[in-house]
């Protein structure tokens, strides 16, 4: 057989033997499968934008996690309000009865950490010193020591910053 | 109900009713969907079926093609018949199928082969005119050449299950597998020589 004849007999005899019909029991209920799969009410599926893909769906998705307020954020954030910030520049008020009023409503007072090349630097490291010292002492061992930290801040209010007069000029 | 993939291969673009059951559908009349469905899903399952060689698994992978149709029927253009739209998601299914699996079968199940468990070939005579004699050749060529397709490259293969397995004629067998009528042919021709080979 030449191979012409061949690819014609090859061709004539699948014709012959085309794909066997499914089984009986398969066929029956195809229709309706497809059919119930297309007039099911529509489940929401989530499915990124092609311009973002899976790792931009997977991103937002982290970043929504990151942001949900867990018990621990929470408390993370209560007591972050309890805090008070003073950055080095904003020592040139610490005359201000603004100032005074914050140390009386706040648990703690965080310093921001002082820019070498600032002028106001070593006064904002030296009241850094004594504010931690402040803070260090545990509250139940010591009654009374908002006021004594009020009266450190009276002195320091005095002697530091009379010490230093540039830095009341803002 | 159609029996075969080529029975409805006639002209290059959708036949008037089809367009017009596919505008209903596009308009909100799901169920005439179904209408699409009764056509193609004989032939659409066979398709499958001399991809995969599983009945089961073919009927899942062409009723998501069915599906994934529906789905995008919005994005199908007048331009090409909805079968072989339809064939082509299909066979795109199947090869995703194939390559998650890892394998490939490497039996397609011919009428006559007797390599069915369930066939009786009594029930099944390769040729009801031929002999007893003939017809165990016959039975015994077709489980050959059941086995020797199942083995063809992936390419080679589906353009035999196109083409062979499911009638279609080359120019809509190369929209299914989305490259030129020449490429189509090469694969048929390797096909066959690869074929003629393995049953010399």
């Amino acid at each position: 057989m030449n191979p012409q004849e061949w690819d014609e007999w090859l061709w004539s005899f699948l014709k012959r033997h085309p794909l066997k019909d499914p089984p009986a029991q398969l066929q029956r209920d195809y229709h309706r499968q497809v059919m119930d799969r297309i007039l099911a009410p529509p489940i929401w599926v989530f499915k990124p934008a092609p311009v973002f893909g899976w790792a931009g769906a997977l991103a937002a998705v982290t970043a929504v996690l990151l942001l949900v307020p867990t018990p621990a954020r929470v408390a993370r954030m209560a007591d972050r309000d309890s805090e008070i910030l003073i950055e080095a520049g904003e020592l040139a008020s610490l005359d201000s009865p603004d100032l005074e009023q914050d140390l009386q409503e706040h648990d703690r007072i965080v310093l921001a950490k002082a820019v070498p090349e600032e002028p106001d630097a070593e006064v904002a490291l030296e009241l850094w010193n004594d504010l931690e010292s402040l803070e260090e002492a545990p509250a139940d061992s010591e009654p009374g020591s908002e006021e004594e930290l009020e009266k450190e801040l009276r002195q320091l209010d005095e002697s530091e910053l009379a010490a230093h007069p540039s830095t009341s000029s803002g | 109900m159609e029996t075969g993939a080529g029975a409805d291969a006639t002209g290059a673009g959708v036949a008037a009713d089809e367009t017009e059951i596919i505008t209903a559908v596009l308009q909100g009349e799901k169920e005439r969907y179904g209408e699409l469905v009764s056509k193609y899903q004989l032939a659409a399952w066979k398709l499958a079926y001399s991809f995969v060689g599983d009945w089961e698994e073919a009927k899942d992978l062409s009723q998501n093609g069915f599906v994934k149709a529906f789905e995008n029927l919005r994005r199908f253009r007048f331009d090409s018949k909805f079968s072989t739209w339809l064939y082509r998601i299909i066979a795109n299914e199947c090869k995703d199928f194939l390559r998650r699996r890892g394998r490939r079968p490497e039996l397609v199940i011919l009428s006559g082969s007797g390599d069915d468990p369930e066939e009786d070939p009594a029930l099944d005579p390769p040729d009801p005119r031929a002999g007893p004699r003939e017809a165990a050749q016959e039975r015994e060529m077709a489980g050959r050449l059941s086995r020797a397709i199942g083995r063809l490259p992936m390419s080679q293969r589906t353009a035999v299950n196109l083409r062979h397995l499911s009638g279609l004629p080359v120019e809509e067998v190369s929209r299914v597998m989305g490259c030129r009528e020449g490429t189509v042919k090469a694969h048929l021709f390797r096909a066959t020589r690869r074929l003629r080979r393995e049953l010399a």
